[in-house]
């Protein structure tokens, strides 16, 4: 596990020529997961705590399982549950083909603070190929915390610019208000609901830029 | 003079009305009870049987109604009428005969009619050459007991004959109204079977397109987004942000 990590940390940052710069679409800004500093460029190590991503290498020792759709690993969720949030999750799909969702439920203890769990688990979860690779920052994890009721979601490098932090917990809170109105399956199917309504807006918002900057619609 | 002349009146008067009370008045006999009506008595008991028996046994077999009827006199009504009056009012209504006979006559007079003359469409002028033909086949008996048994069995024979005749044209006309009801129905099942096919295809196409337009029309867009360089940070190589996080436990916790 360390030895991978040492690995992401030592590769050289890829450059796609064919690709957008992420500033130019960024929804908003970047944060330090440990600390919340706001950062102004991309750094190896936070200015303000030191934190890298060796960090959580230290926290979270162990191997991560490769990510899937679905991944209860609390057994927390019946078969008709499941179907049902994967049909929102499918839907979510087909309308943004580009963005895969890894839905993770998960027993931690109290102490674990999610945000480095998160990231832990999304960057040491195995790929098998360059493909798989590519899909995995275009994925979100959305990971429960059973035992006290947590919730913590995570967007890849590519799904960052999209939705700034303060619409994924805006989503959060959406989950947060439908769970105690009528359960956690409400909660789910009102946090996919808008979840879809923020991701058109940002495809709208981001297309236009993209209009605008190469001389299309005024 | 006056004396004379009001005599002469009620003596006109007197002659009318003794001769009117005492001119003979035809009365309908009572229907019997079987087929025989006998007021004049002219026939033995043991004859009256025998003709009760013949005749009932006609009416049950055959569906020939005959009514024997003898009268000692007919007060000069004539014949025809008093048979028609019998037959009308005593008959089957269906087919109905009647001999009458009046003891010391020329010879019986026979009657016979019914719906099913009109329904077999019987010529009146044969239906009026038969009875005469029995009539004056009967009238060549030598007894009186003679002809009125032959004029008996000749109309029961004729009678007979038009009772089948008629069971005949109905068993025809049975079969051709089937033949024209299985006709019918079969063509009616066919336009049924044609209008439902048609229907059943028209139906196919209609969903077919409602369907074809309801996804014209609601099938949801594709959202793509564009391809960015990765803000790498923190050595990760998927994700380096900070996410967010929410608790349903407390909304003041901070994980």
């Amino acid at each position: 596990m360390g030895s991978r990590m040492s690995t992401v940390v030592t590769m050289p940052p890829t450059q796609d020529v064919s690709s957008y710069a992420a500033k130019r679409f960024a929804a908003g800004a970047l944060f330090c997961p440990d600390c919340r500093l706001r950062l102004e460029k991309p750094v190896l190590r936070c200015p303000s705590c030191g934190f890298t991503g060796e960090n959580t290498l230290r926290l979270f020792s162990g191997a991560a399982p490769a990510m899937e759709p679905w991944m209860d690993q609390a057994q927390c969720w019946d078969e008709s549950s499941r179907k049902k949030i994967l049909g929102w999750v499918g839907r979510l799909q087909r309308r943004f083909p580009q963005i895969d969702w890894c839905l993770l439920s998960i027993k931690l203890p109290e102490e674990v603070r999610l945000r480095l769990f998160n990231f832990w688990f999304f960057n040491v979860s195995p790929v098998q190929n360059e493909e798989e690779r590519e899909k995995r920052s275009w994925t979100v994890l959305l990971t429960y915390d059973v035992d006290h009721q947590r919730f913590v979601i995570t967007p890849g490098y590519q799904v960052e610019p999209i939705l700034a932090d303060d619409d994924w917990e805006d989503l959060l809170t959406t989950l947060k208000t439908s769970w105690r109105e009528g359960g956690i399956l409400k909660g789910y199917r009102d946090f996919f609901a808008e979840a879809e309504r923020k991701l058109v807006l940002a495809s709208r918002r981001m297309n236009g830029i993209i209009k605008n900057k190469e001389g299309g619609e005024s | 003079m006056m004396r004379c002349v009001c005599f002469l009146l009620w003596a006109i008067m007197a002659v009318c009305v003794s001769a009117q009370s005492s001119s003979p008045v035809f009365i309908m006999p009572d229907k019997p009870k079987g087929q025989v009506s006998d007021e004049s008595k002219w026939l033995t008991p043991e004859e009256q049987y025998e003709w009760e028996r013949q005749l009932e046994s006609w009416k049950r077999n055959d569906g020939v109604d005959i009514y024997l009827v003898i009268l000692p006199n007919l007060h000069n009504t004539p014949a025809d009428h008093v048979m028609h009056e019998i037959a009308n009012r005593w008959g089957d209504p269906a087919l109905r005969g009647v001999v009458l006979y009046v003891p010391s006559s020329a010879g019986p007079r026979i009657w016979w009619e019914g719906e099913i003359i009109e329904k077999i469409n019987l010529d009146p002028r044969a239906q009026r050459e038969m009875i005469l033909r029995i009539e004056k086949r009967a009238g060549s008996e030598s007894t009186e007991r003679e002809r009125l048994r032959s004029a008996i069995y000749q109309l029961s024979d004729t009678m007979r004959v038009i009772h089948s005749q008629w069971r005949q044209f109905s068993a025809i006309r049975d079969k051709w109204n089937d033949s024209i009801y299985q006709k019918w129905s079969r063509d009616r099942m066919i336009r049924r079977a044609k209008w439902i096919g048609i229907a059943a295809v028209g139906l196919v196409a209609l969903v077919t397109v409602v369907w074809f337009l309801h996804r014209r029309f609601t099938r949801q867009r594709r959202y793509f987004f564009p391809q960015v360089s990765a803000q790498r940070r923190f050595g990760a190589l998927h994700a380096g942000g900070s996410g967010a996080v929410v608790s349903l436990q407390s909304s003041r916790h901070r994980p």
